[in-house]
């Protein structure tokens, strides 16, 4: 290494530490304690007692379950509402860009509460659909799955407009009057042209929305505390607090969780490759 | 023009849709006795008089600017610092900088909770339940959006062309970045702040595991008024809502045009970074 | 017989009017031009042409047919976009055989023989991002010819191109059309570009057709000082200036008159020729000199005007900046203008 070129190393120092301290090594140890028993032991017994746990195998059943759900109708509304937004005049366009922008980082505590005001049981709109005597919400329960499912799908749909609007804005206009002088009809520019250059933005989201809803921890835990299993509110109970009760389970369970994103973003990748060779 | 209508009547839908919780939360926070009715049945202002006199809401807020604005400028200075060394010293390494700054993004706040307590609840560090663990996890959490920022505003301002420039009018390079390059990125530096800001304002997972209660801030407090006071608590909401909007306010100020398009889209081809250059990879394969 | 009928064309954006009673005819095989400044209208009518745009009064026929209210995919209409709009996720032949795809023709021939004729061979499989300029261009050519519209509309779509590709592909252009004998209308800013490809030309302005003509009228006889001013360098006097800087005395005719500069001859000031019938002359200095290639420009200033002239260079010249000169200009070369 040349000489001139070791002081300018030393100004990274600040940047390894932190990434070191803070995200490196807790992740190390992570996967290091997930295979340790709790004796101390090297070894697969913490993912055995997880696979071999009707209860775990849930959490992760119905965290995909919820994921897969969410993501799907989010991206559906995000891909109508987004294509419909960037159609607008400049100036809609600009104000629902802001809208979107802003509640794209409602989530969490404070979002879990508005919703309670609307649908909860004695929310606004539940009082205000029996009391025009539609019984639509006496079915519902906010604290369900199916509750849940409509919190997630709220949070996802400006966070996929954010993602999806680029795309939309590289559509170029000139495609669609090129596919319509070649004698293109609107079905067909959309078939080989507009959801194909769509496409790759489109997944890319939606693997985003699942991987964000996969580790979605604070709103179910504002909706329904422990209560119900999702991978996430397990791993947060057994690490709350300072009593920290199990780390080797929460870490497998960490490990889990990682992988299956991992996977998801390799399955992108897989499908990204199919459709489009001519991405760079 | 019909096909104008329909995406006016979508996008005033979509609106809507998203507005419904902000309006709802506000409505419950002005009302004084609201039970049974769809609408109050009065009106006051009395729930925003209460939280403004709570001294441990202005504490948790306190804390929670604290915090926040510690680990903005923490993950700023240290990237700003490394992003430069990168482009002046190792141009052509500055992409390792990028697949580094990008992973936090595909960790969720529950996962690097785990390793986190394991690391500093028993270790030569106790700093589990302090500020201190939540600084250093934040300053993380924020960096793929720290660096994307950065790095956008660099190559807008085209960097190097200016370093080059003033080095040739006799400048050093120290010299150079702090009187001609940093001067010209401050808005873009402004967005990927107040990005960052609006994300940490929401944040829960890492505040509750990390430190929870011993250091109680806006989110913790929140959720500790969550079931005993449904007024008081919307009242609170209505903040955090308007804390962000103000943020986002001054987001789109400062984000010059086209650069959020850049940013976001960035966002994702990150995530698809590996399997793209793999596939390109095999892409020359094939071709040989 | 005219083929293409394009008439009284207006389109307005509001209150502002684009295209203002737009009319003319176009032959079949004829290759004509659009030529103007930016926002002058020319885009906006062959887009209206197209049927990407919408007119808001008149008629476009084309072989006898109204096309007016037909969708452009019903139009029979290639285009080269400015941009190329070639579909970036699909490959070279996949963009050619787009147009045969949707008319749900089956013919690999064709497309290898366009892919072929139009030099792109080896190329089939490659997207428009691994292609050059020159390259996107032929593909964007190809897949508009493919079809064999009626009308071949081109939108300055050699402005993103440099200099030297551009010139072969200025020849190609006219050669593929010439083969084909296909009707086509180009747009473009660049005076010498509509010179060299045209039949006739369009001088567009304020979205009027400002002089039609073949290349050579519109050069050699501007109607009006827009055109002049517009194609070459022409010297522009109005009545004043010609009485000011003119020894001989001025009939007007006109309001202007237009000279073109290498209509103009230059002397040193005291060689021995005088005025003579039919001339008119004039004295002052070499401003300034320039050269391009085989043509020299002097800019003489006179009493009250610059004037450019340009001469062939000749291997001697004695003429420097400074130098007094005297200008002789043949009382047929100054055009009236409208």
């Amino acid at each position: 290494m040349q000489k001139n070129k070791i002081y300018p190393l030393l100004g990274l120092l600040p940047l390894v530490l932190l990434i070191t301290g803070f995200l490196i090594l807790p992740l190390i140890n992570m996967v290091f304690q997930s295979f340790q028993s709790s004796d101390g032991t090297f070894g697969v017994t913490q993912y055995i007692s997880i696979f071999g746990d009707a209860f775990y195998l849930q959490a992760i059943k119905s965290s995909l379950t919820i994921s897969l759900i969410s993501a799907t109708v989010a991206i559906i509304i995000a891909a109508i509402g987004g294509y419909s937004i960037s159609r607008l005049a400049s100036r809609a366009n600009k104000v629902m860009v802001m809208i979107t922008n802003m509640t794209s980082y409602f989530e969490g505590i404070p979002l879990a509460f508005s919703f309670i005001i609307l649908l909860g049981n004695n929310g606004l709109f539940t009082l205000l659909f029996s009391q025009i005597g539609l019984d639509v919400f006496n079915e519902f329960n906010l604290y369900s799955w199916i509750g849940l499912i409509v919190v997630y799908i709220y949070f996802q749909i400006p966070f996929a407009i954010m993602l999806l609007l680029p795309t939309y804005q590289g559509l170029k206009a000139d495609w669609r009057h090129a596919s319509n002088l070649l004698g293109g009809s609107q079905f067909s520019y959309w078939r080989y042209v507009g959801i194909p250059i769509l496409f790759p933005g489109i997944v890319g989201t939606y693997t985003i929305l699942f991987a964000n809803s996969l580790g979605a921890y604070a709103t179910a835990y504002a909706l329904v505390g422990s209560t119900y299993n999702l991978l996430p509110l397990q791993i947060g109970s057994l690490i709350a607090g300072d009593v920290f009760l199990q780390p080797n389970l929460a870490s497998a369970l960490g490990v889990v969780l990682a992988t299956i994103m991992m996977i998801a973003l390799w399955i992108n990748g897989r499908i990204m490759r199919k459709v489009r060779r001519d991405l760079k | 023009m019909t096909g104008r209508f329909k995406h006016i009547i979508i996008v005033s839908v979509l609106g809507l849709y998203l507005l419904v919780p902000l309006f709802g939360t506000l409505l419950y926070s002005l009302a004084g006795e609201w039970s049974t009715t769809v609408l109050p049945e009065s009106w006051t202002l009395s729930w925003y008089k209460m939280l403004f006199e709570d001294v441990r809401f202005l504490q948790a807020l306190g804390r929670s600017i604290f915090v926040i604005s510690a680990s903005v400028t923490l993950s700023l200075a240290v990237m700003l610092l490394a992003i430069f060394i990168m482009t002046i010293y190792f141009p052509r390494r500055e992409k390792y900088l990028k697949v580094i700054s990008m992973i936090p993004y595909g960790v969720p706040g529950v996962v690097s909770a785990i390793g986190l307590l394991n690391v500093y609840s028993s270790s030569i560090i106790p700093i589990t339940g302090t500020p201190w663990i939540l600084i250093g996890s934040y300053a993380i959490i924020i960096m793929p959006f720290v660096y994307q920022g950065i790095h956008n505003s660099l190559y807008t301002v085209n960097a190097t062309e200016l370093i080059q420039a003033a080095e040739l009018l006799g400048a050093s390079k120290v010299k150079a970045v702090i009187t001609v390059v940093l001067p010209n990125m401050m808005k873009g530096i402004l967005a990927a702040a107040l990005l960052s800001i609006a994300m940490l304002f929401g944040e829960f997972a890492l505040a509750n595991l990390l430190v929870g209660g011993q250091y109680e801030t806006l989110q913790i407090y929140l959720y500790q008024q969550f079931s005993k006071n449904g007024h008081l608590t919307s009242a609170i909401v209505i903040s955090y809502y308007f804390i962000i909007m103000i943020v986002t306010g001054l987001l789109i100020q400062f984000q010059q045009p086209g650069r959020k398009k850049k940013f976001v889209s960035a966002n994702i081809n990150e995530l698809l970074l590996n399997n793209k250059t793999k596939q390109n990879k095999g892409m020359e394969g094939d071709l040989h | 017989m005219s083929y293409v009928n394009v008439s009284s064309v207006r389109k307005k954006y509001g209150d502002k009017t684009v295209l203002n009673d737009i009319s003319f005819s176009i032959k079949q095989g004829e290759f004509i031009t659009l030529l103007g400044q930016s926002g002058c209208g020319k885009s906006t009518l062959l887009r209206a042409i197209a049927g990407i745009v919408d007119i808001s009064d008149g008629a476009i026929i084309v072989n006898d047919k109204d096309i007016t209210a037909l969708p452009s995919r019903k139009r029979e209409i290639g285009m080269v976009f400015q941009s190329y709009a070639l579909f970036p996720n699909m490959t070279v032949s996949q963009n050619i055989s787009y147009g045969l795809k949707m008319k749900k023709i089956k013919n690999t021939d064709e497309v290898q023989k366009m892919i072929g004729s139009m030099g792109l061979e080896g190329l089939e499989n490659n997207y428009p991002h691994e292609l050059s300029g020159g390259q996107q261009q032929r593909v964007a050519l190809a897949r508009a010819l493919i079809l064999r519209p009626k009308i071949l509309l081109l939108d300055e779509p050699l402005s993103a191109l440099d200099a030297k590709i551009r010139k072969s592909l200025q020849i190609e252009i006219k050669r593929i059309q010439k083969e084909m004998n296909i009707t086509t209308i180009f747009v473009t800013h660049d005076q010498k570009e509509a010179m060299i490809l045209s039949d006739r030309i369009y001088v567009m302005n304020n979205g009027i057709i400002e002089q039609s003509g073949t290349p050579e009228t519109i050069y050699t006889r501007p109607k009006n000082k827009f055109v002049a001013g517009f194609i070459g360098s022409y010297n522009i006097f109005d009545n004043l200036e010609m009485e000011q800087n003119m020894k001989e005395h001025f009939e007007a005719e006109a309001s202007h008159v237009a000279i073109r500069p290498e209509s103009i001859q230059i002397f040193e000031k005291n060689a021995g020729r005088g005025p003579s019938d039919g001339t008119y002359t004039a004295e002052g200095e070499v401003s300034l000199k320039t050269i391009s290639g085989s043509v020299i420009s002097y800019q003489i200033q006179l009493n009250t005007k610059t004037v450019q002239v340009d001469q062939l260079y000749q291997g001697e010249d004695n003429l420097h900046e400074g130098d007094e000169v005297k200008l002789v200009i043949p009382r047929q070369a100054c055009i009236v203008l409208e």
